[in-house]
């Protein structure tokens, strides 16, 4: 009898911790890889200079009555860039500041995340964890020399429904929403960077456009 | 030792009681506008719509019908979801994939991208539109538990309803081949005396089943 006592107050502790959990938020960490981009190449040579900022963003936000949200989404923009800057350009390199002044390269790109969003199913009353990311991308000349500035919006989401009712169906639904936001970033940064006017602008006057960035 | 007997017995027998289910209707519905089949080497690839919110499939109802499709009689070569949108990244993401049979020369013309798909051996994208919702529900049902002993009593009854699309593209040829639907829905009851007993009609699935049933019949059939 003592045993079957223990067995419901045990029961009754670890539904409580479940839904105690529940209203605790997520904190997640970043992982993974980002395909390679299927685009033709730009005939250029690119440095990436990629802000501390960047690489160490990490989200953080309290929700009221849904806890403490965090999403360290900074050590996976490296990966991002470079996998990107490689697919899309004859070389991309990494670069100390964004005035490397180097002969061998064409331009200097340098991204940075200006804000970063995310929304729960309880406060949209949908089936949706969404997460919004808006990058500034800025196109330097290799003397520091503002060529090009336009932002990015990228966008990702995850359908409760596929995460059922686990204890960390919060954590795994916003990494599922963060990483298609990221992708998506690498999806339009890829096919979209050449049709940006002032970069391609800069591309016709160096006669760059033969094979422009992926969508043609 | 006796209550213990009669738990194993409630148990025992809800378990064989809840592999009856509740009874699903289906209906499927197939338009054909072009001319199908498919070759030893060529497979399909099921793909959710993910541009629009109200309409977007589970993960699970798109692994349901790609597992049938690639199973049973008449099976079918299949390429996963992730396994495709990661090989042909990043044209059918979320925000960039073709809406329309119309954008396909954009990307079937474009040799970077035809070769892929040639090396990948995709000839037909199935793209799926269409989720399981409840439609009604109603009862009640109550558990305690106390010093004594835990139990349920009520009744709870739910009725789900399964509307999915599939539009099938040829990507050899750059054109829509067709469309399978399957509609599904089902009444599921849960009684409890003492302990549950569910009878789930299981309508997303009977909408799976049905639907990957007559994919394979629209795509191997060549007329």
């Amino acid at each position: 009898m003592y045993r079957s006592h223990r067995s419901v107050v045990g029961l009754c502790v670890a539904v409580l911790c479940a839904l105690l959990e529940a209203c605790t938020g997520a904190n997640v960490q970043m992982e993974g890889e980002i395909p390679t981009p299927l685009v033709n190449r730009l005939p250029i040579r690119v440095g990436l200079y990629l802000e501390p900022a960047l690489v160490q963003y990490v989200f953080e936000e309290k929700i009221l009555d849904h806890g403490d949200w965090r999403v360290e989404v900074g050590q996976m923009q490296a990966k991002l860039f470079h996998k990107i800057g490689a697919a899309m350009f004859l070389e991309a390199v990494q670069v100390d500041s964004v005035a490397p002044n180097r002969a061998d390269l064409d331009a200097v790109l340098a991204p940075s995340i200006a804000e970063f969003q995310i929304s729960i199913p309880s406060q949209t009353r949908s089936d949706f964890y969404e997460v919004w990311i808006k990058y500034t991308m800025r196109l330097y000349d290799t003397h520091g020399t503002l060529i090009a500035q336009w932002p990015l919006t990228a966008y990702g989401k995850a359908n409760k429904e596929d995460f059922g009712f686990l204890d960390n169906s919060d954590k795994l639904a916003i990494r599922q929403a963060t990483k298609t936001a990221l992708r998506d970033a690498a999806a339009f940064l890829s096919l979209r960077f050449a049709t940006v006017p002032e970069v391609k602008a800069w591309l016709n006057s160096r006669g760059s456009t033969a094979t422009s960035g992926g969508a043609t | 030792m006796k209550p213990m007997r009669l738990s194993c017995a409630l148990i025992a027998a809800a378990a064989t009681l809840s592999s009856i289910s509740g009874c699903v209707t289906t209906t499927v519905q197939e338009i054909r506008q072009a001319s199908t089949g498919i070759a030893s080497n060529e497979s399909v690839v099921v793909l959710g719509r993910h541009n629009n919110q109200a309409d977007e499939s589970e993960d699970e109802f798109i692994h349901c019908v790609s597992n049938n499709l690639a199973g049973g009689d008449k099976k079918v070569g299949v390429i996963s979801e992730s396994a495709f949108v990661d090989a042909m990244f990043p044209w059918f993401e979320p925000r960039t994939a073709p809406l329309n049979t119309s954008d396909l020369p954009q990307i079937v013309n474009q040799p970077i991208l035809a070769d892929k798909l040639d090396s990948i051996g995709v000839r037909y994208v199935i793209w799926i539109e269409g989720n399981t919702h409840r439609t009604s529900q109603g009862g009640a049902l109550s558990c305690s538990v106390t010093v004594a002993g835990a139990g349920c009593f009520g009744f709870l009854t739910w009725e789900n309803d399964s509307s999915y699309e599939a539009s099938v593209w040829d990507i050899k040829h750059g054109t829509a081949v067709g469309k399978v639907s399957s509609d599904a829905n089902g009444t599921s009851y849960m009684p409890a005396v003492i302990v549950p007993i569910p009878f789930i009609a299981r309508v997303q699935s009977g909408a799976c089943n049905s639907m990957a049933s007559q994919l394979k019949v629209f795509i191997t059939k060549e007329s």
